[in-house]
C-alpha cells in the first residue's frame, strides 16, 4: 500500500535549530560552571538543557503523528478496496477489502495516541529527578533557596499537565493499567526521596543520585513501553 | 446432511456482525480497536465523515452495545470519547475473524 506522506509544514522541519541552539548554549553555561566552581550555573543548565531535550523529543513526536495523520492513502491498482457487495454476502476481495481497511484505520490511530502521555511521563521524570539534585545542592549552600527548585517544579508540572490534558486525545490500548504502573512507582520513589534526601539522608549525595537514577529509569521504561505498545 | 447442520459447517458469513455491516460504523470501530479511548474529533479525521454522520453512527453502536460514548470537558470545552465496550471488542474480533474466514476462502 502506497502512502504519500505531505512535508513538514510551518517550519516543522527547522525546529531542531532552536532546541539544538538551546542545549548547545546550556552545555557551554554547564562546562563555564565547571570551570569556575559554580554548581548553581552547572544545575541551571543541566536543568533546562534536560527539559529542552524533553520538549524537543516531543514536539518531534507530535509533529511526526500529525504528518502521519496527513498521509495520504493510495489504493493498490487491482481489486477495489471499498467493497460494493452487501454485506451480508462479502466476496473473498471484500473482504480483504475490508480487512486493508481495518488494519490501515487501526495502525493510523494507534499511530498519534498517546505522545502527550509520553512527555509527561519524561518530562515528571527530568522535573522531579533534576528537583532532588536541586534539593541535595540547596541543601548544602544555602537552604532558605529551596523554593526556588520548587516553584519550577510546580510551573513545570503545571504545564506538562496542561499540554496532556488539552492535546491528549487518543491513548493507546492498556494505558491505564500501565499509566497506573508508571504513577506508583513515581509517586513512591518521590515520597521516599523527599522525606529522605531532607532527613535521614540530608547531604548524602549517593542516595540522592540513586533515587534521581530509579526516578530517571523509571520514566525512561514507562515511556518507551507506552511509546512501543 | 440433516438439516441440523453442524454449526462448524454454517459459512463465515453467518458469523458477520450486523452493525459492522455499515462501512462507517465498520470504520469507526476499526479506528478506535487499537486504543483505550479516543475522542470524536480524532475519529472524525480519521474516518472523513462529518460530526453528523459520525454521531448518528456511534450512536447505533452504542445502542447495540459494542461502543462506549463518554463525555467531558477540558476547560471549558465540551469533549467526547469513543472507546470499545468489552462485548464490543469481542463482536470486533469475531467479525475481522470470519472477513479473514471469507478472504481465505476466495
Amino acid at each position: 500500500m502506497q502512502t504519500t506522506e505531505k512535508k513538514p509544514v510551518n517550519g516543522q522541519r527547522y525546529a531542531w535549530i532552536g532546541f539544538a541552539l538551546g542545549i548547545a548554549c546550556m552545555v557551554a553555561l554547564f562546562v563555564y560552571g565547571l570551570i569556575t566552581g559554580k554548581p548553581q550555573l552547572m544545575v541551571i543548565a543541566s536543568s533546562v538543557a534536560a527539559l529542552l531535550g524533553v520538549v524537543w523529543a516531543s514536539t518531534s513526536a507530535a509533529a511526526q503523528a500529525a504528518t502521519r495523520r496527513r498521509a495520504v492513502t493510495v489504493p493498490p491498482p487491482g481489486p477495489t478496496p471499498a467493497p460494493e457487495a452487501p454485506p451480508e454476502h462479502p466476496t473473498a476481495d471484500d473482504a480483504r477489502g475490508f480487512l486493508r481497511e481495518a488494519n490501515r484505520l487501526e495502525s493510523a490511530s494507534r499511530a498519534g495516541a498517546s505522545w502527550p502521555h509520553i512527555t509527561m511521563q519524561l518530562g515528571l521524570g527530568a522535573i522531579t529527578s533534576l528537583t532532588l539534585i536541586s534539593f541535595w545542592l540547596v541543601g548544602r549552600f544555602d537552604e532558605s533557596l529551596v523554593a526556588v527548585p520548587l516553584i519550577a517544579l510546580l510551573i513545570w508540572l503545571g504545564i506538562l499537565m496542561v499540554f496532556m490534558l488539552v492535546f491528549g486525545r487518543s491513548t493507546k490500548r492498556g494505558f491505564s493499567r500501565r499509566w497506573k504502573t508508571f504513577m506508583a512507582i513515581w509517586t513512591g520513589l518521590w515520597i521516599v526521596g523527599v522525606l529522605l534526601t531532607t532527613t535521614v539522608f540530608s547531604g548524602e549525595l549517593w542516595f540522592t543520585l540513586v533515587i534521581t537514577t530509579a526516578i530517571t529509569v523509571n520514566s525512561v521504561i514507562g515511556a518507551w513501553w507506552e511509546a512501543r505498545s | 446432511m440433516s438439516p441440523a447442520t453442524d454449526r462448524h459447517d454454517e459459512h463465515p458469513r453467518m458469523k458477520l456482525s450486523e452493525p459492522l455491516a455499515h462501512p462507517v460504523r465498520f470504520s469507526l470501530v476499526a479506528a478506535i480497536a487499537g486504543t483505550e479511548e479516543t475522542e470524536f474529533a480524532v475519529v472524525r479525521d480519521h474516518l472523513q465523515v462529518s460530526d453528523s454522520v459520525l454521531s448518528r453512527q456511534a450512536s447505533q453502536l452504542e445502542a447495540a452495545g459494542i461502543v462506549k460514548i463518554r463525555k467531558g470537558f477540558v476547560g471549558k470545552r465540551p469533549r467526547t470519547w469513543f472507546s470499545l465496550t468489552r462485548a464490543g471488542r469481542g463482536t470486533w474480533e469475531r467479525h475481522l475473524a470470519a472477513l479473514r474466514d471469507i478472504a481465505g476462502g476466495g
